[in-house]
């Protein structure tokens, strides 16, 4: 896991290294692809954990991801952000599998219920720098997040866990910049709602 | 600027995502430090985005490295791998491809002919020409009365052919050397013979009815045949070259030759 880390460290510290592993995976090199991987691979994981609350189908989607991604690598362009088209592959693989979900609905089922088993198989966190929620609480953003319809799910996803402007969440969701705003106020509307009984005492 | 309580409360998210402009968020701030109830509004909102924002990255259950052997995927993905160029170019060869086999099954006929399935395109050629009479001989299915009739003409044939080369030889007998004629003769006598022996095995074979045996003793008496025919033309040749054929009857001899020369290429 240290190594683990340094290696990932050293890899996101270099930008440019980031375009000569994408030219040479265009060429047929999974090697320099899995490079790529290495580097994104904490996020998309992430990304596909919060969106479908499941670890396993979370690492089914996020392996597909990369699969996706490697397979069509080719179209990629590099006047565009590789990560941007690499969250739009994680996004797409997201929704259609939330819509996929039986009756329609986009909570998992039970899911309270399950929320609690679900966090409970999760490894360790990674310690962070800022303000460390307690395990409950975190649990409680997670459930809250299950009420936002995928769509919204997916722009608050990319605003608040990966840190991406309005401009590149209307790159990866191919959505004018107003949509996305829209998009983002009405599930950060349902969050308040689903967490507003439990921040009430502040 | 002047609004409501309602048109701040939709100021607040945009607020916390940084989404006002300056004057927006001055009249906001003015306005929280009035408005109790929208103060408090903001405050959970804030609060709803710190503790979203505060949730944490678990780390990988495994590494997702993509793998040599997965990343062909199908010939769709293959496809899809592809430039633009490569694209079009494979889709209108599978296209005129497609259209090739649709037209080719569009004109497929197929029919029965004598009991074996006949298979072709658009018109279907007329019925082979009857085959040579060889051929005809190993039909088990025919009857041996049939068979014995072709055989008896084949025979005819042939003893006619022999009596105009008997006749031949007869008119140019003043002009061949004894030694010559007598071995003609024996060449003649030897197809005959032959002709005897086809004949009779040809009759004892249809007794058998076995296409195979029928074939066998066809082409080793017409082998035989052929032998003879040569040796009589070798020898007619021969006679023509050496000039012991008196000029007037060369056409005759000529003419027996080439007769000789087409029953050979039977």
């Amino acid at each position: 896991m240290f190594l683990d880390q340094g290696l990932r460290g050293s890899l996101s510290s270099d930008r440019d290294m980031e375009s000569d592993w994408v030219a040479a995976s265009q060429q047929g090199d999974n090697r320099a692809f899995n490079r790529l991987v290495l580097k994104w691979e904490k996020q998309i994981y992430n990304l596909t954990l919060r969106m479908l609350q499941d670890p396993g189908e979370a690492e089914d989607t996020t392996q597909d991801v990369f699969l996706a991604a490697f397979r069509n690598i080719r179209r990629f362009r590099k006047d565009a952000k590789f990560s941007t088209w690499l969250y739009r592959i994680a996004v797409n693989h997201c929704l259609s599998r939330l819509r996929r979900r039986p009756h329609g609905i986009h909570v998992s089922l039970d899911a309270e219920g399950s929320e609690e088993r679900v966090m409970s198989r999760l490894p360790s966190r990674d310690s962070h720098e800022g303000e460390i929620l307690s395990e409950e609480r975190q649990s409680r953003v997670r459930a809250a997040l299950q009420f936002l319809q995928p769509e919204h799910k997916a722009v608050l996803e990319l605003k608040f866990f990966q840190d991406l402007t309005f401009e590149e969440i209307a790159a990866v969701v191919e959505a004018p910049v107003s949509t996305i705003k829209s998009r983002l106020y009405a599930g950060l509307e349902v969050m308040r709602y689903r967490l507003g009984a439990f921040s009430s005492d502040i | 600027m002047v609004a409501t309580c309602r048109e701040y409360k939709t100021y607040i998210p945009r607020a916390i995502l940084g989404d006002l402009s300056q004057e927006e968020q001055k009249a906001l701030d003015q306005h929280l430090a009035e408005c109790s109830p929208c103060n408090r509004e903001h405050r959970m909102y804030s609060e709803t985005v710190r503790q979203v924002s505060a949730v944490q990255d678990v780390s990988v259950p495994r590494h997702f490295f993509v793998y040599p052997e997965e990343t062909h995927g199908t010939p769709w993905h293959a496809f899809l791998r592809m430039s633009r160029a490569w694209q079009a170019a494979t889709a209108s060869v599978l296209l005129v491809l497609g259209f090739a086999s649709l037209l080719a099954i569009s004109r497929l006929q197929i029919r029965s002919e004598d009991g074996a399935l006949v298979i072709g395109f658009g018109r279907l050629p007329e019925r082979r020409p009857a085959a040579p009479p060889v051929p005809q001989m190993d039909t088990s299915a025919l009857e041996s009365r049939i068979l014995k009739i072709v055989a008896e003409k084949s025979r005819q044939d042939n003893l006619e052919f022999l009596r105009t080369l008997r006749a031949e030889m007869a008119r140019s007998n003043k002009s061949i050397g004894r030694e010559q004629r007598a071995l003609l003769e024996q060449a003649i006598n030897n197809v005959e013979l032959r002709m005897g022996q086809l004949v009779s095995t040809t009759a004892a074979n249809l007794e058998k009815k076995t296409d195979r045996s029928v074939q066998e003793a066809y082409r080793k008496v017409s082998l035989e045949r052929a032998r003879d025919l040569a040796a009589i033309d070798n020898r007619m040749n021969l006679l023509a070259i050496n000039g012991e054929v008196k000029s007037t009857q060369t056409d005759a001899i000529l003419a027996t030759l080439l007769q000789v020369a087409e029953l050979r290429m039977q």
